[in-house]
């Protein structure tokens, strides 16, 4: 009978565990994804309901502020962080949305939850002219319900939320954007969620 | 006490071709957690080489790995490993020091934990763990078998990278899915 070495069999067992533990893992990420499709309701504002004002710090200049929907003027308000490489692909596609003009009449506002400090480590947030805000307090934003990043909520002219969802690439993006006009009124088209 | 050099060899060794697996399959997370630790002042073309650095360290990772596990008689690549592990354990020490609670990826997107205390007793345990392996083995010849079973074994190292790859581009789909399902 052929001898397999000891370590080809103590190798054999730590393989073995790490192949179990990557499908435990994946188990457990089919679990919350059942789970979510029962809870994506959770993520965002409902569409139809009318957004919340938010007071925050404008960034870097530290300047007291206020959203207040209902204004006349539409508005996309996108909640991303540096730290989230999809915000980043969110913040490049407004920018470029806003290039083309398609943003025009409409007010734009990033906010953020990391620290300002943390601009820096992102060349996209760094090159961005968006105006960008820190919420006062998690309080602020409880009603728009951002427990994930990236979160793009648009807003018609007389506060009335009309998309709300993950975005990030452009062809995401623009959808929301022409879901609210530029002359505050909204338009019938609304972003499925 | 040789069982227990082999069981934290192959272990780290199996921990880093997961990690460097499920990196690769995120370096745009992982890019973005190595900006994050960058110094406050470093220049933006120095930051710009993040993804660069995300797929070397990844790749490091996975060449470690797979050298540790298939020709474990090499004794240099105990002290690239350990070298590693030291390094993991810097890394989570300053994410605990200045970013606590910030994703680190350190598995790209098999784990969504941050860095806090538990990442940086993970980093010791693993750091612990590669210097066991360093712990010469007698007989060496333990460590020296047929060509079959070191090929064995790379076919094995690169089925753990590849499965860990796999896993964790699933959950970087799926997340994004089911946020908008």
């Amino acid at each position: 009978m052929m001898r397999v070495p000891v370590y080809l069999e103590i190798a054999q067992w730590a393989l073995l565990l790490g192949l179990g533990s990557l499908l435990v893992v994946l188990y457990r990420q089919l679990a919350r994804l059942l789970g979510a499709k029962h809870d994506s309701a959770e993520l965002g504002p409902p569409v139809g309901s009318e957004a919340a004002p938010i007071r925050y710090t404008l960034v870097p200049d530290g300047s007291h502020q206020q959203f207040a929907p209902g204004d006349g003027q539409p508005a996309l308000i996108a909640f991303v962080d540096p730290t989230c490489p999809a915000c980043e692909q969110l913040v490049e596609s407004l920018g470029e949305l806003r290039a083309a003009g398609e943003l025009a009449g409409r007010r734009v506002l990033l906010l953020i939850s990391d620290p300002p400090g943390y601009l820096g480590i992102s060349a996209a947030f760094q090159a961005t002219s968006l105006p960008i805000g820190r919420p006062l307090s998690t309080a602020e934003v409880a009603g728009y319900r951002a427990t994930g990043t990236p979160l793009l909520v648009a807003v018609d002219g007389r506060g009335i939320v009309r998309a709300a969802g993950v975005a990030s690439r452009l062809p995401e993006v623009r959808p929301y954007a022409e879901a609210i006009s530029s002359e505050g009124i909204a338009t019938e088209r609304e972003v499925a969620r | 006490m040789t069982a227990l050099v082999f069981a934290a060899k192959a272990a780290v060794a199996v921990l880093l071709l997961a990690s460097g697996g499920a990196k690769l399959a995120d370096l745009a997370g992982f890019g973005a957690t190595i900006r994050l630790l960058a110094p406050a002042r470093t220049p933006s073309r120095v930051l710009a080489v993040a993804h660069q650095a995300a797929v070397t360290i990844a790749a490091a990772e996975l060449l470690a790995g797979a050298a540790s596990l298939c020709w474990p008689a090499l004794g240099w690549v105990n002290l690239a490993v350990l070298a590693l592990s030291c390094s993991f354990v810097v890394v989570a020490g300053v994410g605990y020091a200045r970013h606590r609670g910030r994703p680190c990826h350190c598995f790209g997107a098999l784990t969504r934990r941050g860095f806090g205390l538990a990442s940086m007793l993970r980093a010791v345990a693993i750091l612990a763990a590669a210097a066991t392996a360093c712990a010469p083995v007698r007989p060496a010849s333990q460590l020296h078998f047929a060509l079959g079973f070191h090929l064995l074994l790379l076919a094995a190292a690169v089925l753990m990278a590849a499965a860990a790859a796999a896993a964790a581009k699933a959950l970087l789909l799926s997340e994004s899915a089911g946020r908008v399902a």
